[in-house]
């Protein structure tokens, strides 16, 4: 490894990247691999996934998650509301790996599903034809399955439920994954089938920024990243451009570091919050929002799980968490299903402890009068988790204008930047998705042999997406079609928050594509090619 | 089967014999599993919480003040403390709490804790330390052949 670039705080870096995750990670992977110069600005520490990394739920959760107060509001926010990992590598460290890419009529959400009462679609600036070559470049980058490397083998997870969706005449097939399921690639190991996924892979069979891009770019020479700083504030100068920004670092202390361009790729609620704690006199609803779309049409898809106790042993944990899907019900037919949008299943399975929280959440972790469970109801499926087979689907979220993330007017955090509320209330067209997801399941589970079906509520949100939405128009979004902000002309934002619409695909594909779009129109405007 | 109660209840710290006894009741009745194996685990993670209020004095606060009012409306309802009553009217006591900050935290932490004790996965048939070296090329990919012994898949049989 080259050895680490350190760049003088008052000398203009290149570009300065805030968060290293999905969308931060491949930014600055790209520009330095292209001999930009980057600070990488990372709230969280550095993990080392063979020492720091253990099959161990509890020591995983409680290193990894973000415990970053979030104050919830809204009929659906629960008390732990989102999960996600303040960290290098962001929550990319815990995914899943599940790797699709976005569907041609989902970009297209407001002329495919035309005016839903309540719902702020829109049409996403480019069109699939366009994403579709750094679709490509993301999944080399993460050696997805059934597009660069074999597919998978399933898990018996799949084997359990094959049946049942053969009956019905649904494809359960491997799903697309970022996961070595074959042999080492591009440097990571192979899988060894352990499960633990979503602990973080300690060998890197699966994808993250942790394991690829950081490395990568620190290879290069080029980047110059910095754990345990918090960005506080974006600077602008006299014209209105981006020309610092002020950090934080574990201690206290604060610094400001000087830069050419700024990404933020902090996710959609430390995005959203980062800009609107920028505001200055001129730009007194926060940076980039004069559009006064910051912080609004926070989506986080429909999702639901089932559990079904089938007759025989599954042991569904073997192998990886989330390798079966069914597509069959993603495609927008609103006159047969009575809602917009679609959804899909994906197999997955849970640690005894997580399952014993998660089958039924008490109020500590969701809404309000929330009843975790006990007594028998707990130990009847806790006794039976060999013979648990699970189904988890996620669909397209219905963009409000009035979810989403606004600053706390008293409470502030340890470096006195102020505390992000989170509103959330659900749509009508999420709740008819929401029981037809649990229907299907309950239908593919009982045509495999289901002994009983258990219904789980969703889990707090992991796929967060909106509240710096992209457009053309910049009266009605935050950032163009790159991630540029409309009134910040070398301001960037890279992350899930610009997704316009939140589509019924996992997201990090998507996040991962854009991000390296947008490094390449980095880098033609720094070469002078582009405005 | 550890059988000297009493000196379980005499190594809690921060709750007094009579209120250990009290705690590890209510946490039996939430965790009634049946194999004997798992009464030391039961016990070990009451233990944990214990250690936990010696220094927690809000969470201790909040313990204490939900196991009293689950013994008084025993007594009121039976006459007679939690520990001393019959199961259905332990669990009937705690329903009484169920929608209570206390009743909501100690479900939490007592499951949080106790499955994820390698005795709790070995004894409900989760192999996990047997496997540090994964499921590769022990049978991810396929279903238990039904009838047949588990112990090449998984290290352990069972349900629970
Ligand atoms: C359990 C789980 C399973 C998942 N499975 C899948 C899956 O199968 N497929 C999929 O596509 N997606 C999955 N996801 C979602 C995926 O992880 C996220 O969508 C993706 O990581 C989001 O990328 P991001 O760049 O928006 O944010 P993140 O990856 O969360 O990165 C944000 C980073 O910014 C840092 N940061 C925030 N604020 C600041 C600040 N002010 N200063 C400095 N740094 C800051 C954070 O610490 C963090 O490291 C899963 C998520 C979870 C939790
Ligand atoms: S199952 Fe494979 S991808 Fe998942 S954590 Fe284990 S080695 Fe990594």
């Amino acid at each position: 490894m080259a050895s680490r670039k350190e760049y003088k705080l008052n000398e203009p870096v290149d570009v300065l990247v805030i968060g290293t995750g999905a969308g931060g990670g491949n930014v600055i992977r790209e520009l330095c691999l292209n001999g930009v110069e980057v600070v990488a600005l990372e709230a969280g520490p550095r993990f080392d996934p063979e020492r720091d990394f253990v099959n161990d739920e509890l020591t995983m959760f409680n290193k990894l998650s973000s415990t970053d107060a979030i104050i919830p509001a809204g009929d659906s926010v629960g008390a732990f509301p989102v999960w996600t990992v303040k960290g290098v590598g962001g929550s990319t460290v815990h995914w899943t790996g599940n790797s699709l890419r976005a569907r041609e009529h989902e970009l297209r959400a407001r002329s495919v599903y035309g005016d839903i009462d309540g719902a702020s679609l829109t049409d996403w600036p480019l069109t699939l034809e366009e994403l579709n070559p750094y679709y490509e470049q993301a999944e080399r980058y993460f050696g997805v399955t059934g597009r660069v490397q074999p597919l998978q083998r399933t898990n018996a997870n799949v084997a359990a439920i094959k049946p049942g969706a053969d009956k019905l005449g649904l494809n359960l097939r491997a799903t697309p994954i970022g996961v070595n399921a074959h042999g080492p690639y591009d440097g990571r190991a192979q899988c060894t089938q352990r499960g633990h996924c979503m602990q973080g892979c300690s060998n890197g069979a699966m994808w993250s920024t942790l394991t690829e891009a950081i490395p990568k770019a620190e290879k290069t020479g080029w980047l110059d990243l910095r754990t345990g700083c918090q960005a506080l504030t974006i600077n602008l100068d006299a014209s209105g451009r981006a020309k610092s920004v002020t950090y934080a670092r574990a201690d206290g202390t604060t610094e400001e570091q000087a830069a050419k361009m700024v990404v933020v790729a902090g996710n959609s609620i430390n995005t959203p919050r980062l800009l609107l704690n920028s505001a200055t006199s001129t730009a007194p609803d926060g940076l980039a929002n004069s559009s006064g779309q910051v912080g609004r049409n926070f989506m986080c898809h429909v999702t639901g799980t089932s559990f079904a106790l089938m007759p025989h042993e599954v042991h569904a944990y073997k192998g990886i968490t989330t390798t079966g899907m069914i597509d069959d019900f993603s495609g927008n037919a609103p006159d047969q299903v009575g809602y917009v949008g679609g959804f899909n299943f994906v197999t997955v399975s849970m640690g005894m402890a997580t399952l014993s929280i998660f089958a039924q959440p008490g109020s500590l972790i969701s809404k309000p009068g929330s009843r975790g469970n006990w007594g028998t109801d707990l130990v009847h499926l806790m006794d039976n988790y060999t013979h648990l087979a699970g189904l988890h689907f996620v669909g397209e979220d219905m963009p409000n204008p009035n979810n989403g993330v606004t600053l706390h007017p008293t409470t502030k955090d340890a470096f006195g930047m102020p505390v992000a509320v989170l509103e959330y209330n659900d749509h009508p067209n999420n709740a008819s998705m929401r029981r037809r997801g649990w229907a299907k399941a309950t239908e593919i589970f009982e045509a495999a042999g289901a002994e009983e079906v258990i219904e789980v509520p969703p889990f707090p949100d992991t796929h967060l997406l909106g509240t710096c939405r992209m457009g053309d128009d910049p009266a009605t979004s935050v950032v163009d079609g790159y991630g540029r902000a409309h009134d910040v002309e070398n301001l960037f934002i890279a992350d899930g928050s610009v997704f316009p619409t939140s589509t019924a695909e996992n997201p990090s594909l998507t996040i991962s594509a854009l991000a390296i779009r947008q490094a390449q129109h980095i880098m033609s405007i720094m070469a002078g090619e582009e405005d | 089967m550890v059988n000297d109660r009493e000196s379980i209840f005499l190594t809690f710290q921060a709750l007094r014999p009579d209120e250990a006894e009290l705690f590890l009741g209510v946490i039996e009745t939430v965790l009634p599993h049946a194999q004997p194996q798992l009464d030391l685990p039961r016990i070990a993670t009451a233990l944990v919480i214990d250690a936990q209020m010696v220094a927690g004095l809000d969470l201790r606060a909040l313990v204490l003040d939900g196991l009293r009012e689950v013994d008084q409306s025993c007594r009121r309802a039976h006459g007679a403390g939690f520990t001393s009553v019959p199961p259905e009217q332990r669990v009937e006591a705690l329903r009484a709490v169920e929608d209570t900050p206390f009743f909501q935290t100690l479900i939490h932490i007592v499951k949080a804790d106790f499955y994820n004790r390698h005795i709790v996965w070995r004894v409900l048939g989760y192999p996990d330390l047997d496997r540090e070296d994964g499921y590769l090329d022990h049978g991810f990919d396929r279903l238990p052949l039904v009838g047949a012994g588990t112990a090449e898949m998984t290290g352990e049989a069972s349900r629970g």
